[in-house]
């Protein structure tokens, strides 16, 4: 997570100091370097993952305060100037960059920057954020636009991880894959629980479920378990199991919930257009959109005639009672306003809704103070975001990406290709130094096996790969 | 103000293409030798003739103006008027109809495709007055006015103006950038439908002269016959088969020919209001057949189904061909016929009646109203297909349904005044209203409007205008706003 303040400020003549360094520090980077442009939330988000994965990034802004803080907080180079400015692109070192992110908050200068990387630098990957839906369109653009190699939708990829979320049941702390039913559910282990001392190897062997335990998050650090390490009070134990699997240990700890159908979303935004185009019909004639406004109001019951549309004030107390809202499985705060969204999911969970998630835009820091309000997930418009581009950045066989632990842990989804070195060898002979596990294995018919020593990679296979932060480098290596 | 001058001008040179069309019966009298009908169309000639030249002398040096909307419901009304006025001088003068006021009522059922006729006899007149009888029912099918714009040079927007006076629906659909282009694609369309049933009738055993004037008739929905018991005469399953699926061709939109035509199968597919108009057709027509077996009105289910389905088809498109006296049929049978009174073809075709759409968009809005109970802050579109109905497109649909229903049953109350029973007088107004054609009772599809006393087929008349442009074309004429600044 990233938490940076408003008021962080660093003297200018640090920052024109470094910025006399550039031509020296530009013959050092090798083609590892990444330049972002924008640094906002999302460009020092994706910033912080890539420096901690040992790459060379630049960023570009063109705010004074903003490239001042960036350099400030993170170990990378400032730019000053207009992203659209072929001199400045040049000074950035786009030429021998690896890629080009553009993630300013504005999709024209996005665009216009890419276009002119793509065209000037032929062997920069170009990616782009592009916040309207109507440049993306639905099922977003063909790879020919500008020569933008790929183009990542904010909105779109907060409604994805939300439909995901719902798809799994909204568990607080479930993750699903792409390729593979299996699920990462992660336990907090009570302080009287029958398992506090007991190893790893032996709660298996208890519980009578196939699963592995990825990873365990201790005080404040986390670590992959060995067969055994002993479990202690106050753990957070991430399990990884296929959906059955999880739903018959959820039901032995009494913590199973049943699907969310009926579905209340507070605020017709265009993550909330998104997230109902995803959704079949059947699914949207059970959910309820609430937003003020007449004009947006009209405009999503013309184009979802299947959902009840309200205008409605969600903070006016007769709309609850009026549209029984507490009858629904799932309230979904997604209005642009993240106080709102924390304080309606926060309410919902008071008038008797099972379930409630959230949507912060702006402000990070509220993802922990929403555990404290009981809300069951929280969605970050700036970590889907980012998520999404370093799945595109890690390459293709990396399915899917999450991050554990306020970022200590990477979840893998990869899927193995024939190349690849540990194709066709046992686990036991893959050497992962201790800092990764393979959590799961699914064969190319579907089938998920929880995997032992003896498990052979094959070609097509998809697996599940808990791996240290420091280590995701070399993870990928291995697997890539 | 109104451009009185421009608007006749105009309206001179629609008598000149209608003159032209006139041509045809002419010809057919000079060819047949039917003197007292050449006699006739001589006389309307001369008419014309009168009417166009002291137009032309009375407008000889205008100013060009863009006509307002105005003047297209000025324009739209009179051409309507005019034309019937003028094309009604040969039944007359031929000596077929026994006045004036019946041949009016006659070529004023044909132009709004209506097809009521208040001959008892119909075989024995000329052939060439019959055949300009139907004619006027083809011409009158795509609508006069289009025929101009498509014809005649560039109006420009003026074009879109007349045109959207008198096509039916509540939407007017521009297929191309150019009015002119779209109203010719129209008539291609319609005259290509046209020519495909002309040659499956003859086919089917018919003269040329019976499959035209029939094909005249039934693209147009409209309904007149040269034989006395209208297609029934005919007696073959074909003409039957052939008539219904060409009745039902005129009555849907002829906008998705035209997409259809141009590749865009999926929007045709999707078009709600085709959707339920032939959904009602196949409701009605298996409904109507599983009785009429039941209650053994005809041999076994398909005979039924020939008979429903083709009355069914012939009611709901407003076209008024009769191949079976419903009347004798069972109690159910006909009150779903009457059902279709209230439906009508769809908007943008050759049928008359409230249209389907509105109706359609009438049941949803109830819909939606109940909804609105339940959900007082919802909101709720009122979507017909793919399309939501804009706020002022329902309250026009709404007024439109109040209207149309007060005008017809006012009508009712007037023809009730002629001495005819409760049924006559409804079904009378309601079919003309409605341009069908033929109804219950007295009027029913062996029936006819020759006892109605003349004061009552004006009425008649005029309920068939109002009904053909759609109320508010005609209506707009008796507002004082329209002759007020």
């Amino acid at each position: 997570m990233i938490i940076f303040r408003d008021n962080t400020y660093m003297h200018p003549s640090v920052f024109f100091f470094m910025m006399g360094d550039v031509r020296d520090l530009r013959s050092l980077h090798t083609s590892k370097k990444i330049v972002i442009l924008g640094a906002g939330r999302r460009g020092l988000g994706l910033a912080k993952h890539l420096i901690e994965e040992h790459r060379d990034v630049v960023i570009i802004d063109n705010s004074h305060e903003r490239v001042a803080t960036a350099v400030a907080k993170l170990d990378c180079l400032g730019i000053l100037g207009n992203g659209t400015d072929i001199e400045k692109l040049i000074e950035a070192g786009c030429e021998s960059a690896e890629a080009f992110i553009a993630v300013t908050n504005s999709d024209e200068i996005n665009l216009v920057s890419c276009g002119i990387v793509s065209s000037t630098f032929k062997n920069t990957k170009t990616v782009a954020a592009i916040r309207s839906l109507i440049y993306t369109g639905v099922d977003g653009l063909k790879e020919g636009l500008l020569g933008i190699d790929y183009i990542v939708n904010p909105n779109a990829e907060a409604a994805r991880y939300i439909f995901n979320t719902i798809e799994q049941g909204v568990y607080s702390n479930v993750l699903g894959f792409s390729n593979t039913n299996l699920l990462l559910y992660n336990f907090y282990v009570e302080p009287f629980s029958p398992y506090i001392g007991t190893s790893v190897m032996d709660m298996r062997n208890k519980l009578k479920a196939d699963f592995v335990i990825a990873a365990i998050n201790r005080g404040h650090k986390a670590l992959v378990p060995s067969g055994n390490t002993i479990i202690e009070p106050k753990d957070t134990l991430s399990i990884v199991a296929d959906s059955e699997e999880v739903t018959d240990i959820l039901k032995t700890v009494g913590k199973l919930q049943k699907k969310p159908t009926k579905i209340v979303l507070v605020g017709a935004s265009r993550i909330t257009r998104a997230l109902l185009n995803r959704m079949t019909v059947a699914m949207r004639s059970k959910v309820t959109v609430v937003d003020q406004d007449e004009d947006v109001c009209n405009e999503f019951s013309e184009r979802f005639p299947e959902v009840l549309v309200i205008k409605a004030d969600i903070t006016d107390e007769d709309i609850m009672q009026e549209e029984q809202l507490g009858s629904y499985d799932l309230l979904i705060a997604l209005t642009d306003n993240d106080e709102l969204n924390i304080i309606t999911a926060s309410y919902a969970k008071r008038i008797g809704i099972s379930r409630s998630m959230a949507l912060i835009r702006q402000n990070n820091n509220y993802t922990r103070l929403a555990s404290y309000l009981d809300i069951d997930v929280v969605i970050s418009i700036t970590d889907t975001t980012v998520e999404s581009l370093l799945r595109y950045l890690r390459g293709t066989n990396v399915e899917s990406l999450h991050s554990l632990y306020s970022g200590q842990l990477e979840i893998f989804e990869f899927s193995i290709n024939g190349t690849c070195s540990v194709c066709g060898k046992k686990l036991s002979d893959i050497n992962m130094k201790k800092k990764a596990i393979v959590a799961g294995l699914t064969g190319k018919s579907g089938k998920s096996v929880i995997p032992t020593g003896n498990s052979i990679l094959h070609e097509g296979d998809t697996v599940i790969v808990a791996a240290m932060r420091e280590s995701a480098e070399f993870i990928q290596k291995l697997f890539g | 103000m109104i451009n009185w001058k421009q608007d006749f001008r105009l309206l001179a040179f629609i008598q000149l293409v209608l003159g032209f069309f006139m041509l045809f019966p002419t010809l057919i009298a000079v060819y047949l030798k039917e003197e007292a009908a050449l006699q006739g169309f001589l006389a309307a000639y001369g008419a014309m003739a009168l009417f166009c030249s002291l137009i032309f002398y009375l407008t000889r040096n205008i100013e060009k103006h863009t006509l307002a909307s105005r003047d297209g419901y000025l324009f739209v009304t009179f051409t309507w008027i005019i034309a019937t006025a003028i094309s009604a001088i040969p039944l007359v003068v031929s000596g077929s109809y026994v006045n004036y006021s019946s041949s009016f009522f006659e070529i004023m059922s044909g132009f709004t495709t209506t097809g009521a006729t208040v001959l008892p006899e119909i075989e024995s007149l000329p052939k060439s007055i019959l055949f300009w009888r139907s004619e006027t029912n083809w011409l009158g099918g795509m609508g006069i006015v289009v025929l101009f714009v498509a014809l005649l040079p560039a109006l420009g927007v003026s074009g879109t103006l007349l045109v959207g006076a008198e096509s039916v629906g509540p939407t007017k659909d521009k297929l191309t950038p150019k009015i002119k282009t779209t109203a010719a694609i129209l008539w291609s369309i319609y005259l290509l439908f046209s020519l495909l049933e002309t040659v499956l009738l003859k086919l089917g055993g018919l003269s040329l002269y019976d499959a035209l004037t029939v094909t005249f008739s039934t693209m147009a929905a409209a309904g007149f016959c040269v034989k006395n018991s209208s297609i029934g005469t005919f007696s073959s399953a074909y003409v039957d088969i052939v008539v219904t699926i060409f009745m039902m061709v005129a009555g849907a939109n002829f906008a998705l020919y035209f997409k259809a035509f141009s590749g865009r199968f999926k929007s045709v597919w999707k078009d709600g209001e085709l959707r339920v108009y032939l959904g009602i057709w196949a409701t009605v027509s298996l409904l109507s057949a599983m009785f009429l077996t039941h209650k053994e009105t005809y041999e076994g289910f398909w005979q039924s189904l020939r008979f429903s389905a083709f009355q069914s088809a012939s009611i709901l498109t407003t076209t008024g061909f009769a191949t079976a006296n419903y009347i004798n049929w069972p109690a159910f049978s006909q009150m779903l016929l009457l059902l279709l009174f209230f439906v009508g073809g769809c908007a943008g075709s050759a049928g008359g009646g409230v249209k389907v759409i509105r109706v359609v968009t009438l049941l949803k809005m109830a819909k939606a109203n109940i909804s609105q109970r339940i959900h007082p802050k919802g909101i709720f579109q009122i979507r017909v297909g793919q399309n939501t109905m804009r706020p002022d497109l329902l309250l026009s649909i709404s007024t439109f349904f109040g209207i149309y229903i007060a005008t017809g049953v006012l009508g009712s109350v007037i023809i009730s005044l002629s001495g005819t029973d409760m049924l006559t007088s409804f079904a009378a107004s309601f079919l003309c209203l409605g341009n069908i054609g033929i109804g219950f009772g007295e009027v029913g599809p062996t029936g006819n409007f020759a006892d109605f006393p003349s004061s009552i087929k004006w009425v008649c008349s005029f309920l068939m205008l109002v009904g053909r442009l759609e109320l508010f074309t005609v209506y707009a004429l008796f507002t004082k706003a329209f002759w007020k600044r």
